[in-house]
């Protein structure tokens, strides 16, 4: 029982919900960019002058990663990891930190691919119409949306943790 | 502020102005002309008029340049700056026939050059070529045209690298005859043989090698070795290299030519354009017949034109029916977010109702708000004054009005930047602690959004009430623009009923309640006015009522203001973070201006494409969707576009 309770503190907990903010938005992100990437490179083999439309449309998806970073970041300085002295934190206050990394990391994980999707989609309208960018880009933005609440959400929750 | 007035313009102009006359409208800039033509469709139209046919002079000279200009590109390409400006030509100066004159004369000349490098580049094409396939025989002194006697041949061959080896293939042609075979070298695809045999026997050892992959090869117009051959045709590569040398030289020399052809294109594009419009004009042996749209605004300038050139016009108010284009009139500062609108969709001309200004107004504040800092705003601000000053782009261009929007959001963040106290995010805090020992804080004029984001939370949300609010309003005021007074009511009033108790309930709970439940009632009441049957009026009552959950969740869009401001403030601040980590050694300086520099230039970029789109959503779904109605056709008006020179315009 020792080294669960030595394993399981408030600390390595915090630590958890930091990687998960991170780890699962940041692959959230990366599988969609590299969906949108992929659909990038087909149109530009047709026409190589729609590099900046295409790089355009595949950074949207790119932002559940920095969301996720984010909330790693505000949970890493609010318990002291960074930018000063480790803080104890009990086990209860741990799993706070764990729970409030949990919505940009699901959100993330899954919007950013979702994301992707919309992005690869939205490559073929560039391919035919470039002047409709402004369009394109908005139907990844409205995918978007859900990440920014969860961030949003995430955010108020580490807001309200005491420690 | 307003969808501007169109007027239709009928026109019947005699045939041998139409050049003067097409010229003077595109000057003016302020015309659309109509494909007269397609009303030759109508049979009564077709009895009086026929097609008009323009012969095109233009097409071929065109042609000409654009092949001399790409010469020069890739030939005698100039170094240009980063930002670059369209150079300026007077109206005089460009109008001058003899410009166009020797512009056509260089590029007849480039072309020239330009056909005389095709030709070296495929008669180096067929050296190589010929090199290539004499290289196996490089070893072999015997000559190519080794004449063969009276008794014996030399002869040359080949036979596949995968077939028959060659230690058999030479035992099978000592068996046939009276016949060598040596094997003079190999590659991966082929063995290379010099065969020596008997005149009698020459049939039948053929037979047999043939029988086993073996091909004869000849070399025409090679005499000597093929080493001397291959000699040869290096020094001819040489001089065929020299000689495309000397041609580009040519070219280069000719680089100054450039200025006068790009000229003379911008020139004959304008001018192929009026022929390719002409030729969907309709006219008579000695008239034309043009129809189109004009700002109601510009008719008198118009109709000066048309008088100088003796032309029958005539303006009219457009029919019910018609959907004239749509030219937006905006003020200085509003015009560059029009923009914004025209991404999304123009209004219809019979709404009447140009959005832009409210737009523009919500676009800038939530633009600043989101970006919130003094640091970003600046190098918003003075990136786009920039490209606008050394690029010059043309007046209404997509680049212009993006950067007059760059310009001004940039102004709007760096406010924003001063409520929130956000310099670079918190760089002056981190600097000075981390680097120089002592904790400076810049006080925000409002407050901090990091340390108390529940009042930008509410502070967004009531931008978004406010907005939505507005949006109804709107769609109210088109209601009854259109007569339609009681579905303004209806639809419109007492949901704005509704949502007015909201406000009305932080000052008087019971008053606010009462004023909403008046509303609720009007929904419930009115809403299914257009079913039969109480039942059906009720349910339809019901079913509206419910859509206050969508306006709930409008209302709640808005929240992305805060995020997407914290998101601007965070990474700013790990930037920071990360820049002090190394304290205030050497190193560690090196460190923060490397990070600082690279670090903020990421989060602005990343920041501003958030933004941009986030802001731009809001006003597209939240706001436009309240009251937009979308489908308009752009005015587009004969002017004089140019690509590569400015106009200026004199005095008229």
């Amino acid at each position: 029982m020792e080294w669960i309770l030595a394993l399981f503190n408030g600390r390595s907990l915090a630590i958890l919900g930091a990687a998960l903010a991170m780890g699962l938005a940041g692959t959230g992100s990366a599988k969609g960019v590299g969906i949108a990437g992929e659909a990038a490179s087909g149109v530009l083999t047709e026409d190589p002058s729609k590099f900046g439309q295409t790089l355009l449309l595949q950074a949207l998806p790119g932002t559940q990663g920095i969301y996720g970073m984010i909330i790693s970041f505000l949970i890493l300085l609010k318990t002291g990891l960074i930018g000063g002295t480790p803080i104890e934190l009990t086990t209860a206050q741990g799993f706070q930190f764990l729970f409030a990394a949990l919505p940009i990391g699901i959100a993330g994980l899954t919007s950013g691919i979702a994301q992707g999707r919309a992005s690869a989609a939205c490559m073929g309208l560039i391919a035919k119409r470039p002047e409709e960018l402004g369009k394109a880009m908005m139907y990844p933005a409205l995918v978007e949306t859900y990440a920014v609440l969860a961030l949003l959400i995430s955010f108020l929750m580490w807001l309200g943790i005491p420690v | 502020m307003t969808i501007v007035a169109m007027s239709k313009l009928r026109v019947i102009a005699p045939q041998n102005v139409r050049r003067p006359l097409l010229k003077e409208l595109a000057r003016l800039g302020c015309v659309e002309i109509g494909s007269s033509a397609d009303h030759l469709a109508d049979q009564e139209w077709a009895e009086v008029l026929e097609k008009f046919n323009e012969n095109s002079e233009t097409d071929r000279y065109l042609s000409l340049l654009t092949t001399a200009r790409e010469l020069l590109d890739k030939y005698a390409a100039v170094k240009s700056g980063f930002l670059t400006s369209r150079r300026q030509v007077t109206e005089q100066e460009f109008q001058s026939e003899k410009i166009v004159e020797e512009a056509c004369a260089a590029a007849e000349k480039l072309n020239e050059l330009g056909r005389q490098i095709t030709i070296g580049y495929s008669e180096e094409g067929r050296l190589a070529a010929k090199r290539a396939a004499l290289m196996p025989w490089q070893s072999l002194d015997v000559p190519l045209d080794h004449p063969s006697g009276k008794y014996y041949r030399v002869l040359f061959g080949v036979s596949p690298a995968a077939g028959i080896a060659p230690g058999e293939l030479a035992e099978a042609a000592a068996a046939g005859g009276t016949a060598d075979l040596r094997l003079i070298s190999s590659d991966r695809e082929q063995n290379y043989y010099l065969l020596l045999l008997h005149a009698g026997s020459f049939d039948e050892v053929m037979d047999v090698l043939k029988a086993k992959g073996f091909s004869l090869s000849s070399f025409k117009d090679s005499p000597g070795t093929a080493g001397e051959n291959i000699l040869r045709l290096d020094c001819q590569l040489r001089e065929v290299a020299a000689r495309r040398g000397e041609l580009i030289g040519k070219i280069k020399a000719l680089a100054d030519q450039k200025a006068p052809i790009e000229q003379a294109i911008d020139k004959l594009t304008i001018e192929n354009r009026r022929e390719q419009l002409l030729n969907t004009l309709a006219g008579t042996k000695k008239t034309l017949f043009i129809e189109g749209w004009v700002p109601k605004a510009s008719e008198a300038e118009v109709a000066k034109i048309l008088e100088n050139q003796a032309c029958a016009y005539q303006f009219d108010a457009p029919d019910e029916d018609e959907e004239p284009p749509v030219l937006l009139q905006n003020s200085k500062l509003v015009a560059p977010f029009s923009m914004v609108t025209e991404l999304y969709a123009l209004p219809t001309y019979s709404s009447g109702l140009d959005a832009n200004p409210f737009m523009a107004f919500f676009f800038l504040i939530f633009f600043g708000l989101m970006m919130g800092d003094v640091g970003y705003g600046i190098i918003i601000t003075l990136v786009s004054w920039l490209i606008l000053k050394k690029t010059r782009p043309a007046e209404g261009s997509i680049m212009k009005r993006l950067m007059q929007l760059g310009f001004l959001c940039g102004l709007s963040t760096i406010v924003w930047g001063a409520f929130f106290g956000g310099f670079f995010g918190d760089a002056v805090k981190a600097f000075s602690t981390h680097m120089l020992g002592r904790e400076i804080l810049i006080k925000p004029i409002l407050f901090d959004p990091m340390a108390d984001p529940m009042t930008l939370f509410i502070l967004s949300l009531v931008f978004g009430f406010i907005q939505i609010f507005l949006g109804m309003c709107l769609n109210a005021y088109k209601l009854i623009k259109h007569g339609q007074i009681l579905d303004a009511v209806f639809d419109v009033g007492f949901w704005l009923l509704i949502l007015a108790g909201v406000p009305v309930c932080l000052l008087n709970v019971n008053a606010g309640l009462i004023v909403m439940a008046a509303g609720a009632l009007g929904v419930l009441c009115t809403a299914g006015r257009s079913k039969s049957g109480f039942l059906s009026k009720l349910a339809g009552g019901l079913g509206s009522l419910y859509g206050i959950t969508g306006y709930l969740s409008d209302i709640l869009s808005y929240s992305r203001l805060l995020a997407l401001s914290l998101a601007t403030a965070v990474i700013a601040q790990v930037m920071n973070t990360m820049g002090t980590l190394g304290g205030p050694t050497v190193l560690g300086w090196v460190l923060f201006i490397l990070v600082f520099i690279v670090g903020h230039v990421f989060n602005v970029a990343i920041n501003i494409l958030g933004t941009y789109v986030h802001t731009s959503r809001l006003q597209y779904i939240e706001f436009f969707g309240k009251f937009y109605e979308p489908g308009g056709r752009a005015f587009s008006p004969l002017f004089n576009k140019t690509k590569y020179v400015e106009i200026i315009k004199e005095g008229k």
